[in-house]
């Protein structure tokens, strides 16, 4: 137990209704809800007046996470798995309250003002003079500084958003190469970012393209065996072929016609590379050239696999796909992860840079007075 | 060896006997290898990943394959895993035809950049691969050789790496005088564990040979890739495909598992360069006539063999006494059929992977602490007592025994006490591998709270 009970806080009391009344009672004085301003402890779940813990009311919207005097110190409430620390981790939490004196309501996001209006009535107090203390003055003072008299630039100062807010290199040029510039971190990331927004997306899509245009090629060569099998089976009247050269064909068209609904295609694997051999006509011809020389036997044409139902080849084209594209969403992964890293350590970067120019700053003026 | 100071009734155990974990992640795994030291356990998945927990804590250090960067992985299940002696290197085969080899010492990402490090080489075949193994572990200089078999080849594959990182391929027994019959496709290859240079292949049509690749450790592989290879054994013990061969550690037996709903389980004897299969027993599922899905032998001489049976309703693994061929354990727990399976010697565990749920099952040795083993007269007490000791309960007493007994403590308190020197087996009398430690990018696990 590193934290104690405050001297004003009377020792822990399990105590949740009244004997007497059978009333629930909370807090620590142990007395029933009267409709007096309480808040929840976050760790005990047990309720608790403001005044008996000496809270100002006014801070009632201030609370961002509440853990009563037990609970911090350590005799109440169930240790959480999320908690890092279980009994230190319980600190009460406050939110920023507004920039103006008079105000309690919290801050809003990125800014240290409640509304925009109070946001206006402080700089209001601050131009005007009315509003004296060391902080104001001094901030007038940047103020100036920063929009180097311009009264345009004085205007829009504090328009943006804080973090998203470029920082200025000509403030200090010769600042700015050595720490942002310069930084080997920063450059190597940027070199990758580069490397792979250059050379390797566009190699893992072009290689996606080329099996693309494979595939789209040898869906051609299959829809037109199709066709040639079936309908011109009918036209082969038409066609003045030789004897020599009508007999394998029709032995094949026999047999396709015994299975007459299963489609022909061949298997279509490339033993080497992607690239197109032949137009698809050309490859069918010289496929049927093939057929009935060979018989049946040759396996390959121009190193393409040409077996119609190919084990060994058993859906390599879904294969391929999914490689080639794994590798296009591999890429894309790293380099959104290189942007982040850039993003982080430019970030981080532009802090330094601006903590140097302001210890310069700083240093310049003790050096003047 | 902490193992010495543990129960000595553990350390005796010759197999695990319960299981004492289960790996749940949502990549289902399809098979497992055991690193040589017994640390890690590598497990590829039917997502294509490949896995590697360490065993003590059951954490996932490194996941290989699928990550942001560079290099190919696998797009389809991993079909087997091999590690490579010195437990640096790890081989998967995948059913999409690519074989990878992992460096370990390189996959871990690089602090502060966004890339995962690829495979060390790939090998893409146009056919599943069914597995690999390797020859002789990686030389210094980089290169390795690695035997693999390919769906439909009538030869294993043999693919050395030479010191400037390019990959050869070429067919086993190139150039052995074509064999008279056919064969069949080589469906199994693996490597002998003590003559380090074969490769024990298994074919579809039930023959299996031993081919020894010598020559080619020492002229380094790039010079030795077209080295002679010569056939050692050539039989056919069964006629049906074979689909896993085990070999014990000691290499003195071999299980031949096939499709034939038998294991065989032969004594390999070695007269110079000629090997001799001598059948020992054959175990058989005789009521439900089943087949078995892996096989795997116990550690030195291969004292135990275990094996997962096929078919939805068996969920157990069977454990057999080799000598005599009976069956002394059926290892349950697990609520669904098992597929691969992995015994690590060192650890004392088994490790099998679920076929429908992807999970790792791993049977082991639960010890129950027993303090009063280490001392006759220790006893456990419920709760602790204010010992008060008497006056002179500690004090030297002088009889001529106990100062010649303090004498000889003294003298051995004098002798330099070797505390850096290794044994050389541990307490199961397990060679000692120098086990490799993956290199962890802390930072990065302490971020995502591993």
């Amino acid at each position: 137990m590193t934290s104690t009970l405050p001297s004003w806080c009377p020792k822990y009391n399990p105590l949740k209704h009244d004997p007497v009344t059978n009333q629930e009672v909370y807090c620590i004085c142990k007395k029933p809800d009267e409709g007096e301003l309480m808040v929840g402890c976050d760790g005990c779940d047990d309720w608790f007046h403001f005044s008996c813990l000496k809270i100002p009311e006014q801070y009632r919207r201030l609370v961002a996470s509440f853990y009563c005097p037990y609970c911090q110190a350590g005799i109440t409430g169930t240790p959480r798995a999320s908690d890092a620390d279980p009994v230190n981790g319980r600190k009460t939490l406050w939110k920023h309250k507004c920039r103006l004196e008079h105000c309690f309501m919290p801050c809003q996001e990125n800014s240290k003002y409640c509304s925009e209006e109070h946001g206006v009535e402080y700089m209001r107090a601050v131009v005007q003079g009315t509003h004296h203390d060391e902080d104001s003055s001094k901030l007038l003072r940047g103020m100036i500084h920063v929009s180097e008299g311009d009264s345009t630039k004085f205007t829009e100062l504090g328009q943006g958003d804080i973090h998203a807010r470029k920082v200025d290199p000509q403030l200090s040029p010769e600042a700015y190469k050595n720490i942002v510039t310069t930084d080997a971190g920063l450059v190597r990331l940027q070199n990758d970012l580069k490397n792979c927004e250059n050379t390797t997306i566009p190699r893992a899509k072009e290689q996606l393209d080329t099996l693309d245009a494979y595939i789209a090629w040898l869906a051609d060569v299959n829809a037109k065996l199709n066709e040639e099998t079936g309908p011109s089976a009918e036209g082969e009247q038409d066609v003045d072929t030789t004897n020599e050269e009508k007999k394998p064909r029709k032995r094949k068209r026999k047999a396709s016609n015994k299975r007459s609904k299963v489609k022909k295609s061949i298997c279509g694997y490339p033993q080497l590379d992607m690239a197109l051999p032949c137009t698809a006509e050309e490859f069918l011809q010289e496929y049927n050239a093939a057929q009935e020389n060979a018989d049946s036997t040759q396996t390959e044409l121009r190193g393409i696999c040409i077996k119609q139902k190919c084990n060994k080849h058993n859906s390599w084209v879904a294969i391929r796909s999914d490689q080639r594209q794994q590798e296009v969403e591999a890429a894309e992964a790293y380099r959104e992860r290189l942007e982040l890293l850039v993003r982080i350590r430019q970030g981080q970067l532009d802090q330094l840079y601006l903590e140097k120019l302001n210890s310069e700053h700083r240093d310049s003026v003790a050096a003047a007075n | 060896m902490n193992l010495l100071l543990q129960d000595p009734f553990a350390v005796l155990k010759e197999f695990p006997e319960r299981l004492v974990a289960t790996l749940r992640s949502p990549l289902q795994a399809t098979c497992v290898a055991y690193a040589p030291g017994g640390e890690y356990l590598a497990c590829g998945t039917a997502q294509g990943a490949v896995v590697v927990y360490a065993r003590d804590t059951q954490r996932p250090v490194q996941v290989l394959g699928q990550g942001a960067g560079a290099g190919p992985c696998h797009v389809r299940p991993v079909q087997s895993l091999a590690w490579s002696r010195d437990g640096r290197r790890l081989l998967s085969c995948g059913q999409d035809g690519l074989l990878l080899v992992w460096d370990l010492a390189a996959a871990a990402r690089d602090p502060g950049q966004g890339q995962d490090r690829g495979p060390e080489a790939h090998v893409q075949f146009d056919a599943p691969v069914w597995g690999a193994c390797w020859v002789e572990g990686a030389g210094s200089d980089g290169s390795w050789c690695i035997a693999a078999s390919v769906y439909e080849r009538g030869s294993a594959v043999l693919l050395s790496r030479d010191s400037e990182g390019t990959v050869h391929q070429s067919p086993l027994d190139a150039d052995l005088s074509a064999t008279e019959e056919d064969q069949g496709y080589v469906l199994v290859c693996v490597a002998h564990p003590v003559h380090r240079d074969v490769v024990v292949t298994g074919s579809s049509r039930g023959y299996i040979n031993f081919f020894r690749c010598g020559q080619r450790a020492g002229e380094g592989a790039g010079a030795g890739a077209d080295g002679a290879v010569s056939l050692l054994h050539g039989s056919r013990p069964t006629t049906s495909n074979i689909k896993h061969i085990a070999i014990a550690p000691s290499g003195e037996r071999l299980a031949i598992n096939s499709s034939d709903r038998s294991i065989r389980q032969m004594a390999i004897t070695w007269e110079n360069e000629n090997v001799a299969l001598s059948l020992e027993h054959k175990y058989q599922d005789v009521i439900n006539r089943l087949q078995w899905n892996d096989v795997q032998f116990s550690s030195h001489g291969g004292d135990y063999l275990v094996a997962s049976p096929h078919g939805s309703s068996a969920h157990d693994l069977y454990l057999w006494e080799t000598a005599g061929g009976s069956l002394v354990r059926v290892l349950e727990g697990a609520d669904e059929e098992l597929m691969g399976l992995d015994w690590s010697f060192r650890a004392m565990t088994i490790a099998a992977t679920g076929l429908e749920s992807g999970d790792v099952y791993e049977w082991g040795l639960a010890v129950q602490p027993k303090w009063s083993a280490l001392a006759p007269d220790f006893e456990e007490i419920e709760e602790n007592i204010d010992y008060r000791e008497h006056e002179d309960e500690f004090d030297v007493t002088s009889s001529a025994q106990e100062r010649r007994a303090t004498e000889r403590a003294a003298r051995r308190e004098g002798e330099p006490i070797d505390l850096v020197t290794t044994d050389e087996r541990d307490v199961r009398g397990n060679e000692v591998v120098q086990g490799f430690v993956i290199p962890l990018d802390y930072a990065a696990c302490v971020a995502r709270g591993v």
